[in-house]
């Protein structure tokens, strides 16, 4: 059984006649410590498919299962005690708090979990021990990103999810962020799945889902994913 | 503005309609409450005014104990500046069988006027107004009856005591029913009053003197210039009635004096007449059994006058019958008559024939007779003619013979005649000689004459007279033949004469036989006539027979009927009589007695008078005037809101333009993007702010009006139905009050506008590629707190997470804190003042005050009167009663310079005295010993005279001297005012003699029912000069706190709105303006209920901090106000309740858990996705 299994997915918007299908019978898995990216363009249906398996959405039909626990039938407790135990999301757009210092944006996630990771080690291994006590605003997009994912990591989450996690970096910082992604995966064997458009770096993958029109169009495992710092964009 | 821009601001208004109606509502309750509290007391004010303006409420009011006579009357008549003065009549009086206590005023005409509120005034004596408070337990036309003490005279004032209830009214001197004063009748406490015509009054002087002055005219009785001006009038006065208590005394004792003496007078007098009375019954008696005596002869009277009168009829009806049996034995005779007359007449017609034969015979025998006769006859003749002439000589002789005789007489007479001349002695010679000489003459004649009557004799007379004799002697012879042939013839004529006399004797008969007969026809015929007349007479009598009888019978029947009248008048005046003497009898015990009462009584009344006191006056400004307490109350209630006014609204305008201003901010940032899309389509600033300004002038012009609607009608009407329980005239008039309707509309609008403006204009000042972008988010910054190393180490981290967003939103807090602070200072003021008024009657007579009436004594106590004193204060009723000496002194003191009345105390027993009276420090709660020397006086005292411990105060008595007090200390006291010392200090400082005259008592049942009654029971006493309970207080303070109440229910209502709106809306801004953080952290598995309280706990803290700030403001509120309100005779309780402090706390925080509920839910219903996708 794998550790992330998505079977017979639909996920459908608006009432009958309007109705649009963004998941349309998606089927995949991923398995523990694995990296995967699902890949898609705008509108694929891949941040639908990342939502439902960050507990921020349910399903319309079909089962996702997370370490055995089909989390397509919990309640939004459930959900909320899912995304609080086992989830760590890296947006797009950091969404840090701005009033709380890169220290405290960690420990606000890491205050509700029970085994959660020392923020400080946590911010250090980010790259950011000098910078615990500045607020986001005093940081780049890049270190906030890290914070963000120091938060998300924090939490000692089973998966990680990222959306677009280096949609708004530069190049460098992109990398950098992603090399911590690969780092927890390799090193902690975290599961983390990040969600992109852009498919320069499907190669760090160990898994490669890619999205088309609500449907998963391929899904690739590569055996030998490349390094960070070889993968150009 | 352009169309479209319109189209904009009313979308924008539509989808924000919570945004626009919370600040609808801020401008409301702001302006409600600046409008309502502001315009209550002025409503009131000038209702009163009106009121007072209406009715012609004097200014000055003066009284007297004794009354005022016509001194005092031209006394107060001569004070400068007066417009009007009116002098009336009035008595307290009980409604009869009750203790309902009524003071009953003659009907004013110019001043203190009744206004009528059902029926009319009273038009004849018998009619009568009461105050309208009896509206419920009388009707118009009802009865009513009091009774009547006797007053200083002991004389009723009131002709009448019976009245037909004409209307009811009420009367500015009496504004509240709930405390119309005090009274010396019924309970102690008046209970109402009443108006009837002056004419029903009979005293000689009057009551009351009520005045009003020029320059008062017109002027609000609520402004300084008011109160100086009547002050200058009242210290004019007083000074001009200082001396009327003397001259009035004596003016009333030569007054009394005279009435006794006249009444003493007019006892004897009525003894007098009692005895009279008694007199003129025993004549009556007198005349009665005469009476009875008279008739008791009259009835005999009659008794005989019948029987005689019965007698008589029956007599003469017995003549009656007699007359008719005679009258047919007279037909039977006259039958009879009849019948022998026809016979008689028969018989003479045959005896008629006789007589006529033996009448021839008899005269043939006559003639022959007539011959012889004559010759005798002849012979007779002459004879007869010799006899004369012999005895013719004889007679010439003896004539001689005669005159011889006579001569010789003579000279004998005249010899002696001469003898005894001569024998009388004193003769002279001459006349003896001469006498000698006629005597010797006589002498010489007498033997002559002698001589010559002897021969005579011898010679002539005795021969002669021989001669004569013999031939009267042959004469005699002759004669007798003569005789002898006489005989004869006379013997045949006899013989004649009887058979002549025969005939004529049978002629005779025969003619009276005849005679007879025509007689006895006569007779008959008369006899025949007489029985028809008597026929008719027997007719006639027996018709006046009936007619006498009837008349006779009518007489007496007429006589028996007036005996009877007779009897039965008498038998009347008897039992008049009897009545009269009974009544007499049954009155004369008690009259007897009333004398001796009455001596009693004129000598107690003699008694009184040596007595008397000097007479009170007081001069009463309106506050000061007896029932003048609705009065105050009045004013207390129209400056309790007042001084609401001063600070309620300031808070409401302050958080309302807070939360305004940031609700705006909000508007103007979440319409940044539209703005900017406007700026760069060419819209001008002007037109961007104008849809700002459009949006925010709808919501606070709306509130503002609403507001202002609501201030001027729902809060002076919901004061006016709080006082309106004590208070019966006019209802609250609503007056629009401009200026503050403006002030109100300036505030609330500016609240909205400039504030909008502000943001507006900065906002936009911006170029609009800038405003297209969002706005950039809130810089995260170190706070204060965290400098603060060893604290902010020790903070949990999601308190350091509240720290920072609470110090992040500065504004924000700030407003929270404020809004929060605000309701609750509002809140914690208006429950603590409710509380300290509340609970002032408790404290005082639940802890201070513990006696429950003080018994005051009259100054001349006869003994029976103190044994039946003595007898009630034993009662079972009383728990235990202490003797102390009480006296009412009184201070001018606080902002009016109004009299205050002080009750001074010294107890006979200091220990016992606390059991009645605790005398201990507010602060320290210690007791406060009577054995130092010094007067103890009641805080609320030494407040308004600004006195503490050490210090001095003078007080006056009734008769205005003054007094200074060394002040020893000052106790806790709520109610009245209260000087206590022990009798060693009032010796010294009143310079008398310390004697009780009062007693403080307790009693076992002290409901107010029952504390009337025992009161009452107190009042009949003739010992009791007055007692004076504890209740009126409490009414009056139970009417202030209902007041009080009712303003403060509707403060809470308010502040609690304010509280809700303002949490409302800023938790609503907190929660949009941070939106996508709550999203983030929903994302990253915070529950419902974290995210809530994420964002909540800091709207709980800054609550929390908002009532701790709330807490002071609204002690210090409540303290600013306790000390400014408060009647001047009325300390509120400065502490703050438990209570005043846990409700607010309560009532945040129930806003808050509410609030929260209604955040969860939005939260719950947040797309955070949709939040998390948008770049803010």
């Amino acid at each position: 059984m794998s550790y992330i299994e998505v079977i017979h997915e639909y996920k459908r918007y608006g009432s009958n006649e309007t109705e649009i299908l963004a998941n349309n019978d998606v089927n995949f898995t991923i398995e523990k410590g694995e990296l995967a990216i699902i890949l898609g363009a705008s509108g694929a249906g891949k941040s639908t498919i990342l939502n439902i398996l960050g507990g921020m959405d349910t399903c319309s039909e079909g089962i996702v299962r997370v370490d055995g626990h089909e989390i397509s039938g919990y309640s939004s407790e459930q959900l909320t005690a899912y995304r609080r135990n086992d989830v760590g999301f890296v947006f797009q757009f950091y969404n840090l708090i701005t009033s709380l210092s890169a220290k405290e944006n960690v420990e606000l996630a890491v205050e509700i979990v029970k085994d959660a990771l020392d923020p400080k080690t946590v911010l250090e291994e980010v790259g950011l021990g000098q910078r615990l006590d500045n607020f986001p605003a005093q940081l780049s997009g890049g270190e906030q990103q890290r914070v963000a994912i120091a938060r998300a990591v924090a939490k000692n989450p089973k998966i990680l999810l990222c959306d677009e996690p280096t949609g708004a970096l530069d190049y460098k910082t992109g990398k950098q962020v992603l090399q911590i992604l690969q780092d927890m995966s390799r090193l902690k064997q975290s599961t983390v799945v990040i969600v992109t458009h852009n498919s320069a770096i499907a190669p760090i993958a160990d898994r490669v889902i890619t999205m088309h029109d609500a449907r998963v169009k391929s899904i690739e495992r590569n055996a030998h994913p490349k390094q960070i710092a070889d993968l150009e964009w | 503005m352009k169309r479209k821009l319109w189209k904009d601001t009313f979308s924008a208004l539509k989808t924000t309609k919570a945004r626009f109606i919370s600040i609808l509502c801020l401008i409301m309750l702001g302006s409600f409450a600046l409008v309502g509290l502001k315009v209550t007391g002025p409503d009131m004010r000038a209702s009163a005014e009106t009121y007072f303006e209406n009715v012609q409420l004097a200014d000055l009011v003066v009284l007297s104990n004794y009354g005022l006579n016509e001194t005092d009357q031209r006394v107060i008549e001569s004070v400068n500046g007066l417009r009007s003065v009116e002098f009336g009549y009035l008595k307290d009086v009980v409604i009869d069988q009750t203790q309902t206590s009524i003071r009953i005023l003659s009907v004013p005409q110019q001043l203190s006027l009744g206004e009528s509120v059902l029926g009319e005034l009273p038009k004849t004596d018998r009619e009568i107004v009461l105050d309208s408070s009896f509206k419920g337990s009388y009707a118009v036309g009802d009865t009513i009856a009091f009774f009547e003490d006797g007053g200083l005279s002991g004389q009723p004032v009131l002709k009448e005591h019976t009245f037909t209830i004409s209307g009811f009214i009420t009367s500015g001197e009496y504004l509240s029913s709930v405390n119309r004063g005090k009274t010396t009748v019924g309970t102690g406490d008046l209970s109402g009053f009443a108006m009837v015509l002056p004419t029903v009054f009979d005293s000689e002087v009057y009551m009351i003197a009520r005045l009003s002055f020029e320059d008062t005219t017109g002027i609000s009785p609520y402004s300084s210039t008011y109160t100086d001006r009547i002050q200058v009038h009242k210290d004019a006065l007083t000074q001009l009635i200082k001396n009327q208590p003397q001259n009035h005394l004596d003016q009333l004792k030569a007054d009394y004096q005279a009435d006794i003496d006249q009444g003493r007078l007019n006892l004897a007098q009525a003894i007098a007449t009692y005895q009279k009375t008694k007199a003129s019954l025993d004549a009556a008696y007198s005349a009665l059994e005469e009476g009875t005596k008279t008739i008791a002869s009259q009835q005999q009277a009659y008794d005989q006058a019948s029987a005689q009168a019965t007698k008589q009829l029956v007599l003469a009806q017995r003549e009656l019958t007699d007359g008719q049996q005679k009258l047919n034995a007279g037909k039977e005779a006259f039958e009879t008559g009849t019948r022998t007359y026809s016979a008689g007449l028969d018989e003479w017609n045959k005896q008629t024939i006789a007589i006529a034969s033996k009448q021839t015979e008899y005269e043939i025998k006559l003639k022959d007779w007539q011959a012889q006769d004559a010759a005798a006859k002849q012979a007779q003749i002459d004879l007869d003619q010799a006899r004369q002439s012999l005895l013719d000589q004889q007679d010439s002789l003896e004539t001689v013979k005669k005159a011889y005789e006579t001569t010789l007489q003579t000279l004998n007479t005249e010899m002696q005649a001469l003898q005894s001349a001569l024998a009388q002695p004193g003769l002279t010679a001459e006349q003896q000689a001469a006498l000698e000489a006629q005597l010797t003459v006589l002498q010489e004649q007498s033997p002559q004459v002698n001589q010559q009557f002897q021969d005579f004799m011898t010679k002539t007379y005795e021969p002669l007279q021989i001669v004569l004799k013999q031939a009267l002697t042959d004469i005699s012879g002759k004669q007798s033949q003569l005789d002898q042939g006489r005989l004869i013839l006379n013997q045949a004529k006899e013989t004649l004469d009887q058979a002549k006399l025969q005939l004529d004797q049978g002629r005779l008969e025969l003619r009276e036989s005849k005679k007879s007969l025509d007689q006895s026809k006569q007779t008959l015929d008369q006899a025949q006539q007489q029985i028809s007349e008597n026929e008719q007479r027997l007719k006639e009598g027996q018709e006046s027979f009936s007619q006498q009888q009837t008349q006779v019978q009518g007489l007496l029947k007429e006589n028996l009927e007036k005996l009877d009248n007779a009897k039965a008048e008498l038998a009347l005046k008897q039992r008049e009589y009897d009545q009269a003497r009974k009544a007499f009898n049954a009155q004369s015990a008690s009259i007897e007695a009333e004398f001796a009462a009455k001596t009693i009584d004129l000598d107690g009344a003699q008694q009184r008078v040596d007595d008397l006191e000097l007479p009170v006056y007081s001069v009463n400004t309106r506050r000061e005037a007896p029932g003048s307490d609705g009065y105050k109350v009045y004013e207390s209630i129209a400056s309790i809101v007042d001084s609401l006014a001063h600070i309620f609204p300031l808070f409401f305008y302050f958080v309302a333009a807070l939360v305004s201003a940031t609700t705006m901010t909000r508007f103007v940032d979440e319409e940044r993007t539209n703005s900017g899309t406007l700026k760069a389509l060419g819209y001008s600033n002007r037109d961007i702010i104008q849809k700002f300004m459009v949006y925010g002038f709808a919501a606070s012009l709306l509130g503002s009006v609403l507001g202002i609607f609501l201030g001027h009608t729902l809060m002076p009407l919901i004061v006016n139905k709080a006082y309106s329980v004590g208070y019966d005239f006019a209802p609250i008039a609503l007056h629009l009050q401009l200026g503050i309707t403006l002030i109100a509309l300036v505030l609330g609008i500016g609240c909205a506008l400039i504030p909008t403006y502000i943001v507006a204009r900065r906002e936009l000042r911006e170029k609009p590629a800038r405003l297209l972008q969002p706005k950039a988010p809130v810089r995260g910054s170190k706070i204060m707190l965290e400098r603060i190393k060893p604290l902010w180490n020790r903070l949990s981290f999601t308190h350091k997470v509240v720290a920072r967003n609470l110090f992040r939103y500065k504004k924000r807090m700030f407003m929270t804190v404020f809004g929060v602070c605000g309701s609750v200072a509002l809140l914690v003021c208006g429950l603590g003042v409710q509380q300290s008024i509340s609970r002032i009657a408790d404290q005082q007579f639940g802890g201070i005050i513990t006696y429950d009436m003080i018994v005051a004594r009259t100054n001349y106590i006869s003994d029976a009167q103190m044994e039946a004193l003595n007898v009630q204060l034993q009662d079972s009723s009383v728990k235990q009663q202490t003797a102390v000496y009480y006296e009412p002194l009184s201070v001018s003191a606080g902002e009016t310079q109004d009299r205050q009345d002080i009750t001074l105390l010294v107890p006979s027993d200091n220990d016992q005295f606390n059991a009645y009276i605790t005398l201990k420090n507010r602060q320290s709660q210690k007791p406060l010993s009577l054995n130092t020397p010094g007067v103890i006086i009641s805080e609320r005292l030494a407040q308004l005279l600004g006195v503490s411990p050490g210090g001095q105060i003078t007080v006056q008595d009734a008769n205005f001297a003054s007094y200074t007090l060394t002040i020893s200390a000052v106790t806790e006291m709520y109610i009245g005012h209260f000087l206590v010392m022990n009798q060693e200090t009032y010796r010294t400082s009143f310079s008398q003699d310390y004697a009780t005259n009062a007693n403080l008592v307790q009693l076992n049942d002290t409901s107010l029912a029952n504390v009337k009654s025992v009161s009452a029971s107190f009042m009949k006493l003739g010992a009791v000069k007055g007692v004076e309970q504890n209740t009126t207080l409490i009414n009056q303070i139970n009417t202030i706190v209902t007041s009080l109440n009712m303003i403060m229910q509707v403060l809470i209502i308010v502040a609690t709105l304010l509280a809700v709106v303002i949490l409302y809306n800023l938790t609503n801004i907190n929660v949009s303006e941070r939106i996508r953080e709550l999203s983030t952290i929903k994302v990253l598995g915070f529950f419902d209920k974290e995210v809530t309280l994420y964002i909540y706990r800091e709207t709980i803290l800054l609550s929390l901090l908002g009532i701790v700030v709330g807490y002071g403001f609204g002690t210090l509120l409540q303290q600013y106000i306790i000390h400014v309100v408060p009647p001047e005779n009325v300390m509120f309780s400065p502490g703050v309740g438990f209570m005043s402090y846990l409700i607010p706390t309560i009532v945040i925080l129930t806003v808050n858990i509410i609030l929260e509920k209604v955040v969860n839910r939005r939260l719950k219903r947040v797309d955070m996705l949709e939040a998390l996708k948008s770049v803010d």
